[in-house]
């Protein structure tokens, strides 16, 4: 269909397999290449905490396809493979000093913890989960770790904390927010979370400062904290994830108030003919239009999707994130939509809040969990803003459905009055999420 | 198919209800790993093959230390960075007796906490929302709704 001509991804994540698989589909005449820095693509780096506390038997369940998928495929794939300049005006790029020529080029280079900026960073013992062979090899270390640190209580900080306590090991949380999950959670939200990751022996310490690492013969020995040190053999750091954007900042791509790269809705940068797509960049929250960045695996493969799809010669928009978000904490589910409470609090956005303690399936069916619900909605007009929930189970649709509700606009008076799904086995007569609007109402 | 037996017996109750996809639930089965063969299953083998042999190595290797000092803020990323993180503790310092959580770790500078967050919170949102969504730099997206 369209003018052959040659399509680079520099990335083999979520967004970079994503882009090129479309950009081949759009037009299956252009040359697909990708180059990434690893050796695997195509897992699911979501799965290894899983692995690791032993609730997936292996790592090889990870792997959804092989790289000779892709080549049958028609794609390029250069694994172990680093990109260490591009040339936006001769268009090309150095991959491990072969110089390709492209005609559009998308950029998927992911991110980087953040690392903490405190003496003893470098020692061994500090790890990170992101990468499945280095994951693999963690999984034996893990065998002979007696002790563990795990730091900040973000979504992967949560997930490792489940893992480690499940494995055994003395495992503590170290992190400045005054709960769990505080960049996103509310506090009552979050209680729930932190009460079952305590309950499988894992000690949280919030509101604490880290200081540093401590070390012995250049190995990991302890975490010092505002608190005084914590003895670890490993600490997992789970911090901030920084863009990475060394290329794109190369090539004087205009870089976003988060250190994400700036794209508009057809994921092209400020240079014609380069794409962005994934953790690099940073797009528009729906309610508000900021900047967002370090989103989800769903989102990074969508905005892939767009972005291999306008370079192969299509024309197609991403939307602005409501962010649908979800997870399992312990044994209890978490997730929500846009704005809590706290996040709202923070921004200084007015809300009217409606609360419900639910059921998720008829009170009398066996396995029946509580699902707390909030709703948070624009005073006067009820138009929804966000809502989190915690419970037993059932989260990941409601929060799901809260994020579509919020992109059509919906209001308080939609949500209590919705149609629900009432069978004992899977739902109960009163959707909790009708209840919490209902209650919502009275506060307009 | 996973057959219950392979799972450990102090497993098969983490998640209860989730293990669905494990054992498989009335009469559905369980959804498999790609299976023996398949190349996703082949490359798998590999991966794990070549990690092990890994470990303990000092050989470097892809994504040993993905972790980076990020890079010197702009002024419009220094002064985000700044007031959110100052904008959220003052927020989980009022809502933190909720659950008795202790107060928040300051990593906020003292300015832009006694400062630019009293101003921040003085404008009415609809100004405000202005101003924030201005300062993101957010340009080229027609579909933002609001």
């Amino acid at each position: 269909m369209g003018v052959p001509h040659r399509i680079c991804v520099i990335g083999g994540g979520a967004a970079g397999i994503s882009a090129a698989s479309m950009a081949k589909r759009t037009n299956p005449d252009a040359t697909v290449i990708i180059c990434t820095e690893f050796e695997d693509v195509a897992y699911s780096p979501c799965g290894i905490p899983y692995v690791l506390g032993r609730e997936i038997p292996d790592f090889e369940r990870l792997f959804l396809a092989g790289p000779e998928q892709y080549v049958e495929a028609g794609v390029d794939l250069r694994r172990e493979t680093r990109v260490s300049a591009v040339d936006a005006e001769a268009r090309t790029m150095t991959a491990d000093g072969e110089l390709i020529v492209w005609d559009k080029l998308i950029i998927c280079t992911g991110f980087n913890y953040t690392l903490p900026d405190v003496p003893g960073n470098d020692l061994e013992g500090l790890t990170y989960v992101k990468n499945i062979r280095r994951g693999i090899e963690l999984d034996q270390t893990l065998n002979d770790v007696k002790k563990a640190v795990v730091l900040e209580g973000t979504p992967l900080g949560v997930e490792m904390l489940a893992a480690l306590a499940h494995r055994g090991i003395e495992t503590h949380l170290v992190d400045p927010g005054s709960w769990l999950l505080s960049q996103v959670a509310d506090p009552d939200i979050a209680e729930p979370v932190q009460k079952s990751l305590e309950s499988l022996g894992c000690i949280l310490h919030f509101g604490v400062g880290l200081e540093g690492f401590v070390g012995v013969d250049g190995k990991l020995r302890a975490v010092a904290t505002s608190e005084g040190e914590i003895e670890a053999d490993i600490c997992v750091v789970a911090t901030h994830k920084e863009p990475e954007t060394t290329l794109a900042r190369s090539l004087g791509l205009r870089i976003g108030s988060t250190g994400g790269i700036a794209v508009n809705e057809r994921m092209e940068t400020s240079l014609p003919g380069v794409y962005a797509a994934g953790d690099c960049v940073e797009v528009p929250q729906g309610l508000t239009g900021v900047a967002v960045q370090g989103l989800t695996g769903a989102h990074a493969m969508q905005q892939g999707r767009v972005a291999g799809a306008n370079a192969g010669g299509g024309n197609r928009v991403y939307n602005p994130v409501y962010i649908p978000w979800g997870m399992v904490g312990g044994q209890v589910q978490v997730g929500g939509a846009s704005f809590g409470e706290h996040l709202a609090r923070s921004l200084g956005i007015d809300f009217v809040l409606g609360e419900a303690n639910g059921i998720s399936r008829a009170r009398y069916y066996p396995g029946v969990q509580q699902v707390k619900v909030k709703l948070l909605a624009e005073p006067g007009t009820g138009r929804l803003i966000g809502g989190q929930l915690v419970g037993g189970e059932g989260v990941k649709e409601r929060a799901d459905f809260l994020a579509f509700a919020l992109k059509k606009g919906a209001t308080l008076e939609d949500i209590a009055w919705m149609e629900n799904v009432y069978s004992p086995p899977i739902g109960a007569l009163y959707e909790p999420l009708s209840v919490a609007a209902l209650n919502g109402l009275a506060q307009l | 198919m996973t057959s219950t037996a392979q799972v450990p017996a102090h497993l098969r109750e983490y998640f209860g209800h989730d293990k669905v996809a494990l054992f498989g639930s009335g009469g559905m089965p369980a959804a498999p790993p790609a299976p023996p063969g398949s190349p996703a299953r082949r490359q798998g083998e590999v991966a794990r093959a070549d990690a092990l042999a890994k470990v303990g190595s000092t050989e470097p290797r892809p994504g040993l230390r993905p972790a980076a000092l990020p890079p010197r803020p702009g002024l419009s990323r220094l002064l985000r960075r700044e007031s959110e993180r100052a904008l959220m503790e003052c927020s989980m310092q009022a809502l933190r007796r909720r659950i008795g959580a202790p107060p928040p770790h300051h990593e906020s500078s003292a300015l832009v906490r006694y400062l630019i967050v009293p101003l921040y919170r003085a404008v009415p949102w609809r100004i405000k929302k202005r101003l924030v969504a201005l300062a993101s730099g957010v340009r080229g997206w027609s579909t933002a709704r609001r």
